[in-house]
């Protein structure tokens, strides 16, 4: 499989038809039960080490494409919001799978915003708390062409880089390419004729590749 | 590529990485964390204590929200607690949080998880918002 193959499939599939995440059909309960705030709280203490440690490595991961303040308060943020239900937690979809989607999309958010030139003095001008929505308000009345270019570009690179690594692995572009079309292990494994193994194995060379280096290569 | 193709192949290929670290097995994990430099437990404990530091943030949020609903409900009056005796500051706590017109959300913390200095300082928000031993209320 190519990176034009990649980039053409990405093209194909129609913006927003990308799938919520799908849990196991084993832990499906009540479906679209939105658990309560004392719930998530409950489900953050009872964390066991292995789940924290998942947590660290899931931030640790956006090293590349963050400047360090960024990764470091992109967990404070996913905490805050999913105890705040900013982000509401549907209990028939694993907990650490839902922080980690809400860590995706808060990176995303941090990406887009160091893409444009936010001046001190209007961050939070109006506001001491901060507030994110006082300052999505302001950024959104920004070109999305201004600022770092190096910054703005840093996404964009780090998934190429990724295809760029692994255009000669079919099987780790399989799994990439299921998750971008939306599709579940299943459904990746039978569309992509993967066998457990095979999908197993090709998870594992993605985690090593995107995760090798020290942190002293932070940007 | 358009802004939400970008998007979608930014968070696809994330949700692949993702996918890959939550299949890990646990030992997996710590060999990972310490290719990248970092002892495990050390790093658990951070966590543990952000978790904790962010729950603790949160309720004081509510405390406050709570208070200042209180403060319009009763039109600002607050009843000063005395100088407490010593004793269970735990057992005094679960006593005050099983008073009726406790929030629900306030209700649900039981001490248990919490330091001393919390507990000292939950009492006083309790206090703050006239919800006390005392019966002159």
């Amino acid at each position: 499989m190519t990176n034009e193959n990649f980039s053409e499939a990405v093209r194909k599939t129609p913006a927003g038809a990308q799938k919520e995440e799908r849990p196991p059909a084993e832990t499906v309960a009540a479906v679209g039960e939105i658990a309560t705030e004392d719930e998530v709280r409950a489900q953050l203490l009872a964390l066991d080490d292995d789940a924290l440690h998942r947590l660290e490595l899931g931030a640790a991961r956006y090293r590349r494409m963050l400047p360090r303040q960024d990764v470091e308060e992109l967990v404070n943020e996913t905490l805050r919001r999913a105890l705040e239900r900013d982000r509401k937690w549907r209990k028939d979809q694993p907990f650490m799978a839902f922080l980690f989607l809400s860590m995706r999309s808060i990176a995303w958010e941090f990406l887009k915003q160091n893409q444009r030139e936010v001046p001190a003095s209007q961050i939070g001008a109006n506001n001491d708390d901060n507030d994110d929505e006082e300052n999505d308000g302001y950024l959104e009345r920004q070109p999305a062409e201004v600022g770092d270019p190096e910054a703005a570009a840093c996404d964009v690179l780090f998934v190429d880089e990724i295809e760029r690594m692994f255009r000669d692995d079919d099987d780790v572009m399989a799994v990439i390419i299921g998750r971008v079309e939306g599709l579940s292990s299943v459904e990746t494994r039978e569309r992509f004729d993967l066998t457990p193994t095979a999908f197993e194995t090709a998870q594992k060379r993605l985690r090593r590749a995107v995760l090798a280096g020290k942190l002293d290569d932070w940007r | 590529m358009s802004k939400d193709n970008e998007q979608k192949r930014f968070a696809g290929t994330m949700a692949a990485i993702d996918d890959a670290i939550l299949a890990a097995t646990p030992a997996e994990i710590a060999e990972e964390l310490r290719a990248l430099g970092i002892e495990p437990g050390a790093a658990a404990t951070a966590m543990r204590a952000r978790i904790g530091a962010a729950v603790h943030d949160r309720g004081k949020k509510l405390m406050a929200a709570a208070l200042e609903q209180t403060r319009r409900d009763r039109g600002l009056k607050v009843i000063s607690g005395s100088a407490q005796p010593a004793g269970d500051l735990r057992a005094k706590l679960a006593r005050l949080l099983s008073r009726p017109g406790v929030p629900t959300t306030l209700a649900a913390r039981d001490g248990r998880t919490m330091s001393d200095a919390d507990i000292e300082s939950m009492i006083q928000d309790l206090t703050e918002l006239g919800i006390t031993e005392d019966e002159e209320r």
